[in-house]
C-alpha cells in the first residue's frame, strides 16, 4: 500500500490502518512498510466546515417563506423566448 | 458514516442536479460573430457531416435577409467561447414545473484549480461565488468541488434530457446551494442589518 493512494485532500490523520505498520528510517528517508488490510476513513468527531456550513445555510433557508415546488411560475408568454 | 451528500438521480429534474460533459459558454467581445450555416445548391447535410458556416460581424456586411436579432425574428447563432464541464443546476423546481424552455446551469470545477491558500476559505464558504461541494467516496462519487456562480449558462430542457444526470443533491445541501447562491447576488446583505 503505497501512501501516494491517500487522495491528496486527506490527511494521514484522518485514515485509520487497520493492520500492521513498520517504520523504516533510513539515511535521512522515511519509509513505511505496511501489511495493511485495509484503510478506512475515520468516522468524524465533529462536522467538517463544509458540513457546518450546508447546515448553517440550510437553516438560513429554512427560516424564510418559500414557494413550494409548483406554486408560481411565469407562464403564458406572447412571444417565448 | 455522514450521511451522503450526493444521491443517485431523484426522479424529477431538480435543483441541484449535476451532469457531466454540459457545454459552458462566455461571450468574449464585439463585434459579435453571426454564423449562418452554408448549404450549396439542393445538398443535404449527412448527420455528422462536415458543416460549412459563413460568419458575418455585426457591424460588418449583413447576411441575406439581414441580421435577426428580435425573438421574434427567431435570434441569431453566435460564435463564443465554450467549454465542456461537470455543471449543476441553479432553476427552481417551480421553474424547471412550470417553464419548458429555460434551465440555468452553473459550473462544477475541481478544487485543486483553485491556488491551495485559497481553498480553505472557500471549504468554510468566505467566497461568495464559489460553493464548494464536499468530496464523496461511495456512489455517486465526487472529487472536493465547487459550483462557480460567476460562470452561469441558460439551455434548452432538450439538452438535459439528451444528457444523462450523474447525481441530486442531498436536500440540505440544495437548500445550502439556494442559500449561498442568494447570498452570492446580495453580497450577504441581509435586510435590516444595515449593511
Amino acid at each position: 500500500v503505497s501512501l501516494n493512494t491517500i487522495p491528496e485532500q486527506r490527511t494521514s490523520l484522518q485514515y485509520a490502518a487497520l493492520g500492521s505498520v513498520k517504520l523504516v528510517v533510513e539515511g535521512g528517508r522515511l519509509t513505511i512498510e505496511a501489511a495493511i488490510a485495509r484503510m478506512a476513513p475515520l468516522r468524524a468527531a465533529t462536522q467538517s466546515p463544509t458540513r457546518q456550513l450546508y447546515s448553517r445555510l440550510a437553516a438560513e433557508y429554512d427560516a424564510r417563506p418559500r414557494a413550494s415546488r409548483s406554486s408560481s411560475g411565469l407562464t403564458g408568454e406572447v412571444n417565448p423566448i | 458514516m455522514p450521511s451522503p451528500i450526493y444521491l443517485p438521480p431523484a426522479d424529477l429534474v431538480s435543483q441541484g442536479d449535476i451532469y457531466l460533459n454540459m457545454p459552458s459558454v462566455v461571450v468574449e467581445a464585439r463585434p459579435l460573430r453571426v454564423a449562418r450555416l452554408y448549404v450549396a445548391g439542393k445538398a443535404v447535410l449527412k448527420p455528422g457531416a462536415r458543416q460549412t458556416y459563413g460568419v458575418h460581424t455585426e457591424d460588418g456586411d449583413e447576411p441575406n435577409g439581414g441580421f435577426h436579432w428580435t425573438f421574434e425574428a427567431g435570434g441569431e447563432e453566435i460564435l463564443v467561447r465554450a467549454h465542456i464541464t461537470m455543471a449543476i443546476v441553479l432553476s427552481h423546481d417551480c421553474e424547471i414545473d412550470k417553464d419548458d424552455r429555460h434551465r440555468t446551469l452553473a459550473i462544477v470545477r475541481p478544487l485543486i484549480e483553485v491556488q491551495p491558500e485559497h481553498r480553505d476559505g472557500l471549504l468554510r464558504g468566505h467566497q461568495l461565488s464559489a460553493f464548494p461541494l464536499e468530496a464523496q467516496d461511495e456512489a455517486p462519487e465526487m472529487i472536493q468541488s465547487f459550483v462557480d456562480f460567476r460562470r452561469v449558462t441558460t439551455v434548452r430542457p432538450l439538452l438535459l434530457q439528451q444528457s444523462p444526470r450523474y447525481a441530486s443533491l442531498a436536500l440540505e445541501v440544495r437548500r445550502a446551494l439556494a442559500e449561498h447562491y442568494w447570498n452570492y447576488l446580495h453580497r450577504g446583505e441581509r435586510e435590516g442589518d444595515g449593511s
